[in-house]
């Protein structure tokens, strides 16, 4: 996906304009906040499972390639066939190659924000295969031609009647009124695109090494028709995303869904285990498993921000982020937004050219207090800041004044003179300084000083 | 009242409450005294490197940070009152010289004896000695280092309760940050600005008289936007309202 | 150790929360009436049989089979038309789906299904109404219990080329956070509690209930 993070600082103004954006975002995070924190009070050994779930994805890092050569072996045993891929270019040629094999002119999607990452919808529309995002906000984004807004709920930027104006005048249903006769629509618009699709294309939320399972957690019952109804299954899942097995993935079920939109389990988790069995009616005659590199391993051998893969993609963060509430996901500029997004994005892109997303946090951690696997962003996020200057990041002006202050605060001397200058020029030109903010007479240092004289 | 009164406390006037708000150190002077300590102030003192640290000035950072740790070498106790301030010192201070052991071991004393005024009087102060009287409904904004690294959030909320005349009236989303962010609201000012107002609008439900916190950077954007929005509500920190009765009001 | 009764009752509760209607069936009449009501109040004239042992073991074709119901049984020909090699084309026209869960979790209101004894996933998927037949016997206090039985078999692709956990109907909130049912998967999910032995089926302490 063609990134935008460079305008960022224009993106988020824009954002703050956005009247209706304002308000979808207060009432969606407000209320997935609400919820998550409702989830987790209910909980009692809530704490304790999230210092295991950051413990286990610890461990897992440390082991990582052990791990995904397992998962090679145990998914093969089920029959499922595993691609490395190391770019986003590897990957899409790889199902591109695997679509025109199988002479596919029909793919449905479920939502992966992986796909996203690799751009894929835009390779499979330029070599004219039909592909449908079924997840029905993603359907919604897909039909309107713009990218998710929010990892849960990719449409929330966008009301209901823009919604059914949208289908109206793509789908031809009439302009419905009520979400009820909306989702319908879609209901029905996809069914068919399941039943004929030759290729259903997931992510997954996690893979078992031990077992080669791979787990999908969802609340429409999109990504099961997807994994089971098509012919072909392909699965792109970032590396990071396996875990040893079972009884880690209960550590984590506990978790997701809670923080994601304070439910205790989604509607629907399906653990897949290769294709349709010979006795069994449905399911996938062949499944294949993109395992994505896509910039993890760089993240993975850099042990300051590896905590950065820890991430389930559940969303919290965003929803509690002052930032993200204010801006929505568009503004950062590239697949993930909020805080994670500050996060990764950098890491993926580089750092210079995605410099405010790090840069445009207060620090206040809200984001660290709901992380289910407990990733440290704002420590995170000082760490980039550190490397942004040691890139040359940083202008030249902003440096001057940062060492210049330093130089101030080392030299008191030097600190006071400027300041007593700040005085006098603060009370001569009162304009000059922000609303509310003016000089006293003296600083305290002085009044102590005057109050205690050696 | 939990541990044993130190028998010196030092302290920390953050570079921000310095230079802005003079009368808020003198008000924490005041209520220290009056609560039977002789607070020293070493004069040397300037930032603890929290500015330049936030936007990645480890250099700067590290400087400020080994002047800091030289400065306040041989106090007992220091009293800060800052959150943010006590959070870069207790949490960032020893991750800032991994490379050497003396500074590291500096570092961790220097953690282990620095205390925001709030968890400083809960600790050491027998609260029934405190005599404030501020008659006023008020709010309380949880800044966010406060709350959030260093776990403050009870405490000021018991000292409050000990002040007489006072109502307190719990504002939704007390921790919301407020925007400030120190550099954050000068390289972001809309965004700040945004973020501060719907801390107004939670400030401004409760009704309250006066809005209190423990941040002097918190307190200084909370005035801002307030005026801003034209908003008739005041604000104060939290050593201001304690040493209330010791003091003429403003 | 909680007893059964009282992990209906939880279930029973969680289930309600999540818009599943639940029901007791105390004798196989009693089932079969409250399946009546259900495809009836339904309007379900398309209605397909899961092909697992329970199912067949009730012998329910017989009695649901009625004038306007199209019931699709355990007859290979008609499952076979149902199939992907006929682009599904039975399987389109199905509105209820009658079949059964190897477990359910009482804390949080889920049903298990395992693909080999269901012999695949599209009855609990498809059609716009899922009828559930559990066994008393098969529900279990929670994720953790269900896990432990796992684990005893060690090897979870023994299951099926599916594990699929189900709480609740198809749902979605994209549309301005309104909650939705029926988006994609069923709309309506109907739970009905078997409170009488049935002949044939494993006894319980197996891992998989029958």
């Amino acid at each position: 996906m063609p990134f935008q993070t460079e305008h960022f600082k224009a993106q988020a103004d824009q954002a703050l304009g956005d009247k209706a954006l304002q308000e979808a975002l207060s009432r969606a995070c407000g209320h997935i906040g609400r919820m998550r924190t409702k989830a987790f009070q209910e909980l009692p050994e809530a704490e304790a499972l999230r210092d295991q779930a950051h413990r286990i994805k610890s461990e897992v890092m440390d082991r990582l390639d052990s791990y995904l050569e397992q998962l090679e072996t145990s998914s093969q045993t089920l029959g499922v066939k595993v691609h490395r891929s190391p770019d986003a270019e590897d990957a899409c040629h790889y199902i591109l190659d695997l679509i025109r094999l199988r002479g596919i002119s029909l793919v449905v999607k479920s939502k992966s924000m992986t796909t996203e990452e690799i751009g894929l919808n835009r390779e499979l529309e330029k070599s004219r295969i039909q592909v449908w995002e079924s997840d029905l906000g993603e359907f919604i984004v897909q039909l309107a031609g713009e990218s998710p807004s929010h990892i849960i709920v990719p449409a929330i930027h966008k009301s209901q009647k823009e919604i059914a104006e949208l289908f109206s005048k793509k789908l031809g249903v009439p302009l419905y009124d009520t979400p009820e006769e909306l989702t319908q629509a879609a209901r029905e618009f996809l069914r068919e695109k399941y039943f004929q699709a030759g290729m259903g294309i997931s992510g997954a939320n996690f893979a078992l090494a031990k077992t080669g399972t791979l787990v999908i957690v969802e609340n429409e019952g999109n990504a099961r028709l997807c994994t089971t109804l098509p012919r072909l299954h392909v699965v792109v899942m970032g590396i990071e995303k396996v875990i040893p097995g079972l009884s880690e993935l209960v550590v984590f079920l506990k978790l997701l869904a809670r923080s994601a939109t304070g439910q205790k389990l989604s509607a629907y988790m399906s653990f897949l285990q290769g294709p349709g069995r010979t006795a069994e009616e449905d399911g996938p005659e062949e499944i294949h498993l993109v395992l994505l590199d896509n910039g993890r391993s760089k993240i993975l051998h850099d042990l300051e921000l590896r905590p950065s893969l820890f991430c389930l993609r559940c969303g919290a963060c965003l929803n509690v982020c002052p930032v993200y509430q204010r801006i929505g996901g568009h503004a950062y500029g590239w697949v993930y937004g909020g805080p994670i997004g500050a996060t990764i994005v950098p890491q993926y892109l580089g750092l210079l050219r995605t410099k405010d997303l790090p840069m445009a946090s207060t620090l206040c951690g809200a984001c660290a207090e709901v992380c289910p696997v407990r990733i440290p962003i704002p420590d995170l996020l000082l760490k980039l800041r550190q490397r942004i200057l040691e890139q040359g990041g940083i202008s030249f002006y902003e440096q001057t004044f940062m060492n210049l202050w330093a130089f101030s605060q080392t030299h008191p001397f030097w600190y006071r003179t400027l300041v007593s200058l700040a005085q006098k020029g603060g009370r001569t030109f009162p304009k000059l300084l922000p609303e509310g903010v003016t000089f006293p007479n003296k600083t305290f240092h002085q009044w102590w000083h005057d109050e205690n004289p050696d | 009242m939990g541990l044993n009164p130190p028998t010196s406390i030092t302290l920390f006037i953050p570079c921000l409450m310095d230079v802005f708000y003079p009368n808020m150190a003198q008000d924490l002077v005041i209520l220290l005294k009056n609560l039977g300590f002789s607070p020293k102030y070493p004069q040397a003192q300037t930032c603890c490197g929290q500015p330049a640290f936030n936007q990645g000035f480890i250099k700067q950072a590290k400087a400020l940070a080994q002047r800091f740790l030289t400065i306040f070498d041989s106090a007992e106790l220091i009293v800060c009152p800052s959150g943010s301030c006590t959070a870069m010192v207790r949490k960032h201070y020893p991750e800032l010289f991994p490379q050497d052991p003396e500074l590291l071991a500096k570092a961790q004393r220097m953690a282990d004896k620095i205390f925001e005024v709030s968890q400083f009087l809960i600790q050491f102060v027998s609260l029934e000695k405190l005599k404030a009287s501020f008659p006023f409904t008020v709010t309380y904004h949880d800044a966010c280092h406060s709350n959030r690294i260093l776990g403050i959030h009870e405490q000021p909320r018991k000292l409050l309760s000990q002040v007489h005349g006072l109502t307190l009236i719990e504002m939704e989303s007390s921790g919301a940050c407020c925007g400030f962010g120190g550099l954050f609201s000068q390289k972001y000012p809309n965004l700040s600005q945004a973020i501060g107002l719907e801390k107004v609008k939670a400030v401004r439900k409760t009704g309250a008289q006066w809005v209190i916190s423990n941040d002097p950077g918190c307190l200084m954007n909370l005035r801002r936007r307030l005026q801003e929005q034209k908003v008739p509500i005041g604000v104060k920190h939290l050593v201001e309202v304690l040493a209330s009765n010791y003091t003429h009001e403003k | 150790m909680k007893i059964q009764t009282d992990l209906l009752e939880q279930l029973e509760k969680e289930l309600s929360e999540l818009q599943v209607k639940t029901y007791r069936a105390e004798s196989r009449e009693d089932l079969l009436k409250i399946l009546e009501a259900v495809l009836t109040a339904s309007h379900s004239q398309n209605v397909a049989l899961e092909p697992r042992a329970l199912i067949q073991e009730l012998n329910l074709e017989e009695t649901l089979q009625k004038e306007g119901r199209h019931l699709l049984g355990f007859n290979p020909k008609d499952r076979k038309a149902m199939l992907r090699e006929t682009d599904w084309k039975l399987v389109r026209t199905i509105e209820a789906g009658l079949g059964g869960a190897d477990y359910a979790l009482a804390d949080t209101g889920t049903l298990v299904l395992f693909s080999k004894n269901s012999s695949g996933r599209w009855i609990s998927l498809v059609p716009k109404i899922h009828i559930v037949l559990l066994p008393l016997e098969c529900i279990l206090s929670s994720l953790d219990e269900l896990c432990s039985k796992l684990d005893l078999v060690g090897d979870l692709s023994s299951f099926g080329s599916a594990i699929t956990f189900i709480s609740g109907p198809s749902r979605t909130a994209d549309i301005e956070l309104n909650i939705v049912m029926g988006a994609h998967g069923p709309k309506e999910l109907h739970v009905v509690t078997l409170l009488f032995p049935i002949t044939g089926l494993g006894s319980k302490g197996n891992v998989q209930c029958y």
